[in-house]
């Protein structure tokens, strides 16, 4: 139960980019399953998906109300100006600059890159948990993924891969 | 298959979530196609280096704060539900032994009966009272 809150608690993170309104989701999140009546079991299989929905639109709701749809994620450093492109960088540098990267996108395409390749959900459960189509997943975190691609680029940084299969 | 039906169909592949026809049509595509080819290569580095981020998780007093909640709540439940099913049931058996109780007389058993509901009929006003102004409380969110 612990890693569900935990990873929620970080979606809810990734998603406003706040400290302070991801704790007030997940507050408010629990209170709304204790409160659902045929809400699935923590035990159950289907609980995360069901319980990171809640998450979901908690945080977007919060991210109405405040009028932030492109809203600055905190990052860990704040950044500096765009390097040199093709520069090679160092793991650390390369890092500052992704989270920097997804600090640009907008909330929707941060948070389907978030639940695909951090949270490692199926496109089924990111579908149930965005309320979307499956098929749409598959082109929402494609189009999300090439947004991520242009920022990176943008700021300087590389996107790896050689030509090779 | 050209390049624009293939490329959103990259990001599944990258993904394991084609079926195996569509993953091998993108696969033998991805064959003859330098340009489909480096973008595969380009999304899986991204999705290997979204996975690798570090995202800054300091907020574990909260969360054992909020699963120690989740099962007080829960256990409190279990309680409340095993109090009145007892609750219940003494009532049920008290009723059935005073109805079949020979050796009362009619009246004796009326008299008791109407001073037992009466109370109980007193009870039900206030909870419907209660509920109703719960209902249409308009500050019932506000927290002081």
């Amino acid at each position: 139960m612990k890693d569900i809150l935990d990873g929620a608690l970080c979606l809810a993170r990734q998603i406003t980019g706040s400290r302070e309104d991801s704790r007030d989701i997940l507050q408010t999140a629990m209170v709304k399953t204790l409160e659902q009546r045929g809400a699935p079991r923590p035990d159950e299989a289907g609980f995360k998906p069901w319980f990171y929905r809640v998450v979901h639109n908690q945080a977007i709701d919060v991210l109405r109300a405040r009028r932030r749809f492109v809203d600055q994620a905190e990052l860990p450093e704040p950044a500096s100006e765009a390097q040199e492109p093709g520069r090679l960088l160092g793991q650390d540098e390369r890092r500052r600059l992704l989270h920097q990267a997804l600090s640009r996108l907008t909330a929707e395409q941060r948070e389907i890159i978030c639940l695909k390749d951090f949270h490692d959900f199926s496109y089924a459960d990111i579908a149930t948990i965005l309320a979307i189509g499956k098929g749409n997943v598959m082109v929402r975190l494609h189009r999300a993924r090439q947004a991520l691609k242009r920022e990176l680029l943008a700021l300087g940084a590389t996107v790896g891969g050689d030509d090779e299969l | 298959m050209n390049c624009e039906r293939i490329e959103a169909m990259i990001s599944g592949y990258v993904d394991g979530e084609l079926t195996q026809q569509e993953a091998q049509r993108v696969r033998l595509h991805l064959e003859d196609c330098a340009a489909c080819r480096r973008l595969h290569n380009e999304l899986q580095a991204l999705k290997a280096d979204v996975a690798a981020l570090d995202w800054p998780r300091d907020d574990a007093a909260l969360l054992e704060t909020l699963e120690q909640d989740l099962f007080a709540r829960a256990s409190a439940g279990i309680g409340w539900f095993l109090l009145l099913l007892g609750a219940a049931l003494l009532l049920i058996l008290g009723i059935v032994e005073f109805v079949t109780a020979e050796n009362t007389p009619w009246h004796e058993k009326l008299g008791i009966a109407l001073l037992w509901l009466a109370p109980l009929a007193l009870l039900a006003s206030v909870i419907r009272q209660r509920l109703i102004a719960y209902r249409t409380d308009k500050y019932r969110k506000v927290k002081l």
